[in-house]
């Protein structure tokens, strides 16, 4: 045992704190392009900027060797449909993102996406990671191509999701990066962007931060600015002890990014939609327990009796073979993949599916809980592909599902993952089962909403481009964040080679550092960074929950204010790594800030946006059809009404490949 | 006490590679040099395995993650329901 405890209990004192401590410290980067967040979109953006001859310093928050969500890998690739054996183009399959969402989607970012992301992976591979089976340990396997070697996953037909070899991606991006002389900073918390003359909705020129480790202030100046960070996981729920180890939000996912862009005045849209959050807090550690989603899509379920659980295509069909859960049904025309943040799917391209009666059989006593994912009865290369391969390689399965589970003796030959126990209804679809719908309903995760760029990724505010799955409107999971930032880097780099020198606003600057040491300064008495945390998370909840009206959003906003003038403005802090996490709960209450204002703005109910207003009750009106971007002026909020299809009318071209071809810049 | 990350003091040289990787800033340097590093804040861990994947001594078992309790799961072995 060694724990911080151990050790006071046994030296009968308080280790000091192991770094130098300069709070204040004045340290200048000047760069061309600063890149904020070193995830794998971050990463990307540094790379390829730097590909471009320009100077590029990346400020990332934990270790950029394997911080984000990705940093821990990855097993599957979607939208890589200009891939040798893929039968999508980038139009269909950005059409089916939009018609699914009914237009509450970035199309042209997903057409940016689905015309890179195959280019994207090939670069990966140039870095060392395996995206074929090299070693033929799966040959002769239905969703294998012989030829180029390529092994798919969802529709083994069309082919545009590859499953990859992923466990060191992140080390092999953080050594090109470094191959090619980007700074990186890491232990950096980001605590405001710098803008022209200090003012809101002017050109970014850079960012203030502070060091989590020695408490330093950095003032970064840079001729264009890339934001690549993730979503605001601490936001609706924060629980220590179980809040941590859900797959896409990790502690320090406070959606800083969205945090400091909608500070500087960037636009911001379809931040009022949420979900149930199911991957955090009251669920079991992602891909845990027994189910049939995402990598473990097709797999068999039983349950207490041994009774198989029927599948059926999206038509209902029943589908008597394991082969067929694989392939699109007669009349649809492709099946796009899960996990892209894709909420309601068009039957066209909707994933097979257990039996849609599996709840009212469950109610009925047919199936007798609890139920098991029987891996045994698959096919032996799928079997070997799901438990092996793929649990071998995504994210946070390594470690704690493969490692843990083989250790103990689990043998997918054999033995069986028990589903968690749960209400009937939570049964209804197969996704996340593991993430549990036992969360409460108040809980939501954001999902969706993002930064709107246009055909260069870039905001609306002059060098200030953004990436990343979860960041961006119109992302989606791993390979889009990696695309987005690729395309993101390379025009910051452009934008950066013509851009005049940047000039910090000394008030700016001197206001940022004010503010980021208040923490240190107060009373011991004063609040500690997760006492705060709760607190922001239980407004989110009760007063931004699954159902809102004007005076519940009303009085979230001022309760958030109050939150932020008082108690937070009064926080102690006793180190700087307490620091970084106060100035993370500065962040969340600006996300908290503007999913209210956004939730405010649209005064109707959507169901695509799963937004529920009490005082709207009526779905889907269609005058409400419409996007609503919002942005900060002089700290007012303004909003505009955007068409769905903003991205194809005027200045923009009509097609999509139009707009690529002119934007793309290669 | 809650303790997401186990050092073995036999097999741990005190490299502190692991405090380097560590995302979440979760482990401390072990003031004794030599020492299995401290688990300073258990509670902000995220069970990445950036640590793990890190340690030298992995084999040797100096490094141990250990899953949330709420979050252990049960298999059958071996037996059909």
């Amino acid at each position: 045992m060694s724990t911080w405890h151990d050790y006071v209990q046994r030296n009968g004192r308080v280790p000091e704190w192991p770094y130098p401590i300069n709070y204040g410290k004045m340290n200048e980067v000047i760069t061309d392009v600063l890149v904020i967040g070193g995830g794998v979109a971050g990463c990307q953006a540094a790379i390829n900027a730097a590909r471009k001859g320009v100077k590029v310093a990346v400020a990332e928050r934990g270790h950029a060797k394997r911080s984000g969500a990705g940093g821990a890998g990855v097993d599957h690739w979607h939208g890589a449909v200009t891939n040798p054996c893929s039968k999508v183009t980038p139009e269909q399959y950005t059409q089916a993102c939009y018609d699914s969402m009914q237009g509450y989607t970035g199309a042209h970012v997903r057409y940016i996406i689905t015309k890179e992301g195959w280019d994207t992976l090939l670069d990966c591979e140039k870095m060392g990671i395996q995206i074929r089976d090299v070693h033929d340990e799966f040959k002769g396997a239905d969703f294998r191509d012989e030829k180029t070697k390529l092994m798919f996953a969802y529709d083994y037909k069309n082919r545009h999701v590859i499953r990859i070899w992923g466990y060191n991606i992140k080390p092999k991006l953080y050594e090109e990066a470094k191959r090619l002389g980007v700074n990186i900073y890491n232990r950096i918390m980001p605590t405001a962007l710098l803008t022209a003359g200090g003012k809101q909705g002017t050109r970014v020129i850079g960012a203030t931060a502070v060091n989590t480790r020695t408490g330093e202030f950095y003032i970064f100046r840079s001729k264009a600015t890339v934001i690549a960070t993730g979503g605001a996981g601490r936001l609706t729920l924060f629980a220590p002890e179980i809040t941590a180890s859900s797959s896409m939000s990790d502690m320090n996912a406070a959606g800083v990014g969205q945090a400091i862009g909608w500070n500087a005045g960037a636009e911001v849209v379809c931040m009022e939609q949420s979900g149930r959050n199911r991957l955090s807090g009251f669920g079991y550690a992602p891909y845990s327990m027994g189910g049939t989603h995402n990598t473990y899509h097709g797999t068999p379920i039983v349950d207490a009796d041994g009774k198989e659980v029927t599948w059926a295509d999206v038509f209902g069909r029943q589908l008597k073979t394991v082969q067929e859960r694989f392939l699109p049904a007669e009349g649809q025309d492709f099946i796009l993949g899960e996990g892209i943040g894709i909420g309601p799917y068009l039957k066209q391209y909707r994933s097979n599916d257990l039996s849609r009666d599996l709840v009212e059989r469950i109610r009925k006593g047919e199936f007798k809980l609890p139920l098991y994912a029987d891996l045994s009865r698959l096919p032996e290369p799928e079997r070997r592909a799901i438990f092996g391969m793929m649990v071998g390689n995504e994210g946070k399965t390594r470690i704690p599902i493969y490692d843990t589970y083989t250790k103990a003796g689990f043998d997918p030959d054999k033995d069986m993952m028990q589903a968690p126990v749960m209400p009937p209804e939570g049964y209804a679809h197969s996704n996340f089962w593991g993430a549990g719908i036992n969360t409460p309903p108040t809980v939501r995760g954001l999902g969706g909403g993002g930064f709107l760029t246009d055909w260069d990724l870039r905001t609306n505010l002059e060098g200030l481009y953004a990436a990343a799955g979860s960041t961006i409107f119109g992302g989606g999971c791993h390979g889009e964040s990696h695309t987005t930032g690729r395309y993101a880097g390379r025009h910051a780099a452009d934008y950066a080679k013509i851009a005049p020198e940047p000039v910090a606003d000394r008030h700016q600057v001197e206001a940022e550092k004010e503010h980021a040491y208040t923490a240190t300064r107060h009373s011991k008495e004063g609040n500690g960074w997760k006492e705060i945390n709760t607190a922001i998370a239980r407004i989110m909840r009760d007063y931004c929950g699954q159902y809102k009206n004007e005076l519940t959003l009303n009085l979230g906003l001022r309760l958030l204010n109050e939150l932020k003038t008082t108690e937070l403005a009064s926080a102690y802090a006793s180190n700087p790594h307490e620091l970084g996490r106060l100035l993370e709960c500065h962040a969340l209450i600006s996300v908290g800030e503007m999913v209210i204002k956004a939730s405010l703005e649209r005064k109707a109910s959507n169901s695509i946006l799963d937004f529920h207003r009490l005082d709207y009750p009526e779905m889907n009106p269609p005058e409400w059809n419409k996007l609503l971007p919002i942005r900060q002026e002089n700290n007012k909020v303004r909003v505009r009404e955007l068409p769905f299809d903003f991205h194809l009318r005027s200045p923009n071209a009509p097609t999509y490949e139009e707009n690529y071809q002119k934007h793309c810049g290669l | 006490m809650f303790n997401p990350i186990v050092f073995n003091e036999k097999t741990c040289t005190g490299c502190n590679n692991c405090v380097d990787i560590c995302l979440m800033e979760i482990l401390e340097a072990n003031p004794k040099k030599g020492k299995p590093p401290l688990v300073k804040y258990p509670d902000e861990c995220a069970y990445d395995g950036a640590c793990w994947m890190r340690c030298p001594q992995r084999e040797k078992g100096a490094i141990r993650i250990v899953p949330p309790l709420p979050m252990r799961v049960s298999i059958l072995r071996g037996e059909k329901p």
